[in-house]
């Protein structure tokens, strides 16, 4: 009989009696999901470890701090020069360079509109952006070109400070001692105001960011030096006063995740182990069962022409056919079950060839290991006694 | 067609040998139609399985056409029987799980056919048996006549020389037992050979020619008269 009609025919056995089949499956797809999604943890944590070596292994170990401003509405950035003269004259340890991470799109800042004080949040555009623009003009090319200190309001500021949008054109803002004249004023809800990047980050005032960024000599201890910066930012940090100082140790955090992990899979391996082996002898039994119930289709089927090896492949198949479906949805359970508990990490689970590859081999042996004697035991009966 | 020759067969039996056929001596020829009858434990069975090349564990000599069926290895008897002897058996062995159509492909599958490119012949044996529509159905869901013809259609969908029938009529009530044998009058008038075993005087008396057995010997061979 061809390949193909034999996997028809253990096929078809198997779903005349589904219920059975699936109770069958559940230990196998409880241990390879379980393998499954150990493993793609382990490898979505070693990815991003290895991604973190890389900056080492290149000589530039960073770090970087972050600045919380405890006031919501105040959005000034957290570091500025004066930051970064403290940290360079702190003499910290390793630390080689002491740089801003300047925010580059949409940024807060403290403004003068209208004589008065304002919060504001701001597009910082390297080039004209194509506009509705509500009064007034948009930017040229030519601003940029001359770095004319010129800006775009939104309509919604406009009308909050001057009621109009047309009283707002010609009047100015001025952010951190740059004064911008408005020439236009256009719609939009995303930021209140639109200013020229390279005017903006070259201003006299220097660079303000919310990140500050630790570049390290080669081989130096990255979390002391951090650490002692964060203590320095924290006594005299320039908004030490108005927010929080952060330093997450990104190499220490995945380290400590990677460690418990390869700890949990060794437990989950063994686990696994007894479920697909406890698994296995549940499929040996229901095909034991199988092959005794199906005793007179096995003489049916010997008679009218197949072969032992016929009978033999056929419920072999079916033993397979079962393990494998169990590795397959095995393998999409524990793919989500990995996605889902990635969410909570940081990192995010790959699912390798190898765990794929896993689920298949794996399901695979148990289905020949389990299925074979049985399988054996149908090929084996007396035909004339079947037919008695 | 069929020719045995000093056919000895023994069943052993807790290291007893029971020895079951004695000295059979058979010629059946193409296109014949014979009944084996006897007492129940005479050897019908037995003889008739060997007859089908279902055991081949006798002694002796059967030759089959050109072919010494005794010098065959059971490898090679597989095949063999798969396109020579089509088989109806008493409780027609239908596999409940699988719709007419799949059960009767067995046969042509087991010979290597494809299952998509034999329907046409399938439906043809179908017709022939007089059920035309009964493709799709489950065995169960047919009556125990309906299952025999369908077990006959079978037997004939992969054109054997011969049909072999043990006891084809004893699970089915009188008028559904004529018309079987009806069928089979029929199969034979178109050149189909068939050897069956029966306790039933009237079924024997249906066919042309009667063996009978007793105690593992040939003790009647006759034409019918009809
Ligand atoms: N596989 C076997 N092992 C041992 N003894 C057997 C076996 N098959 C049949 N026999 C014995 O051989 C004898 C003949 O059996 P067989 O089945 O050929 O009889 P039969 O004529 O078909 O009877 P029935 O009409 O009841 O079907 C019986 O006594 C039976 O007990
Ligand atoms: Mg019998």
């Amino acid at each position: 009989m061809r390949f193909s009609e034999l996997v028809k025919a253990s096929w078809h056995a198997l779903i005349a009696n589904p219920k059975r089949s699936f109770l069958t499956t559940i230990g196998i797809i409880i241990g390879i999901a379980s393998v499954v999604t150990i493993m793609s943890l382990g490898a979505g944590v070693k990815k991003q470890m290895l991604r973190d070596l890389d900056t080492t292994q290149t000589g530039q170990q960073t770090a970087e701090i972050y600045y919380n401003s405890r006031d919501m509405f105040l959005n000034e950035p957290g570091f500025d020069n004066r930051d970064v003269t403290m940290l360079m004259d702190a003499n910290l340890k390793g630390v080689a360079k002491v740089e801003i991470l300047q925010q580059t799109k949409k940024i807060g800042m403290t403004a003068i509109i209208n004589d008065s004080q304002q919060a504001m949040t701001a597009d910082l555009v390297n080039k004209p952006v194509k506009q509705p623009i509500v009064a007034g003009q948009n930017l040229t090319t030519y601003d940029f070109e001359v770095k004319n200190p010129v800006m775009l309001m939104s309509d919604k500021l406009a009308t909050k400070m001057y009621t109009t949008a047309a009283n707002a054109v010609g009047t100015s803002v001025t952010v951190q001692q740059t004064t911008y004249t408005v020439i236009g004023v256009y719609h939009n809800k995303a930021a209140d105001a639109r200013l020229p990047k390279p005017l903006y980050l070259n201003s006299s005032t220097g660079k303000q960011g919310n990140g500050i960024k630790l570049t390290f000599k080669p081989g130096a201890q990255v979390s002391v030096g951090a650490k002692q910066a964060l203590h320095q930012l924290k006594k005299s940090g320039s908004h030490h006063r108005d927010g929080r100082y952060e330093y997450i140790d990104m190499g220490k955090l995945l380290k400590g995740i990677s460690k418990s992990i390869s700890g949990i899979t060794y437990f989950v391996a063994a686990i696994a182990g007894i479920s697909l082996f406890i698994a296995g002898i549940g499929v040996m039994n229901m095909m034991y069962i199988s092959v005794s119930e199906r005793t007179q289709e096995i003489g049916v089927r010997l008679a009218l022409g197949a072969t032992p090896k016929n009978i033999m492949m056929q419920f072999l198949l079916e033993a397979i056919i079962l393990t494998v479906s169990g590795g397959v949805i095995g393998l999409v359970i524990g793919t989500s079950v990995a996605a889902v508990a990635s969410m909570a990490m940081p990192f995010r689970a790959i699912v390798t060839p190898a765990s794929v590859a896993l689920a298949f081999g794996v399901s695979t042996a148990v289905g020949i290991v389990f299925g074979l004697l049985p399988a054996k035991q149908a090929a084996n009966k007396n035909l004339i006694d079947i037919l008695r | 067609m069929i020719n045995l020759k000093n056919i000895n067969k023994s069943y052993s039996q807790g290291g007893n040998q029971f020895h079951v056929l004695h000295d059979i001596n058979l010629a059946i020829d193409a296109g014949e139609y014979v009944s084996i009858i006897g007492q129940s434990g005479s050897g019908k069975s037995t003889l008739i399985n060997i007859i089908g090349f279902l055991d081949d564990q006798f002694e002796g000599e059967y030759q089959f056409n050109d072919t010494q069926i005794q010098t065959l290895k059971r490898a090679e008897l597989t095949p063999f029987r798969n396109a020579s002897v089509g088989f109806i058996f008493q409780n027609f062995k239908l596999i409940r799980t699988m719709s007419v159509s799949d059960n009767i492909a067995l046969p042509l599958l087991y010979a290597g056919e494809k299952r998509r490119q034999v329907q046409a012949r399938i439906d043809e044996q179908l017709t022939r048996v007089g059920l035309p529509d009964v493709g799709d159905k489950l065995p169960t869901a047919l009556s125990g006549g309906q299952q025999q013809r369908v077990s006959i259609a079978r037997a004939l969908v992969a054109n054997p020389s011969f049909l072999i029938a043990d006891e084809p009529t004893g699970a089915l009530d009188s008028r559904t037992s004529a018309e079987i044998m009806q069928l089979f009058k029929e199969l034979n008038d178109q050149g189909t050979t068939i050897i069956l075993v029966t306790h039933d005087p009237n079924v024997a008396a249906a066919t042309k020619r009667t063996v009978e057995i007793l105690d593992g010997r040939i003790i009647a061979d006759s034409e019918v008269s009809s």
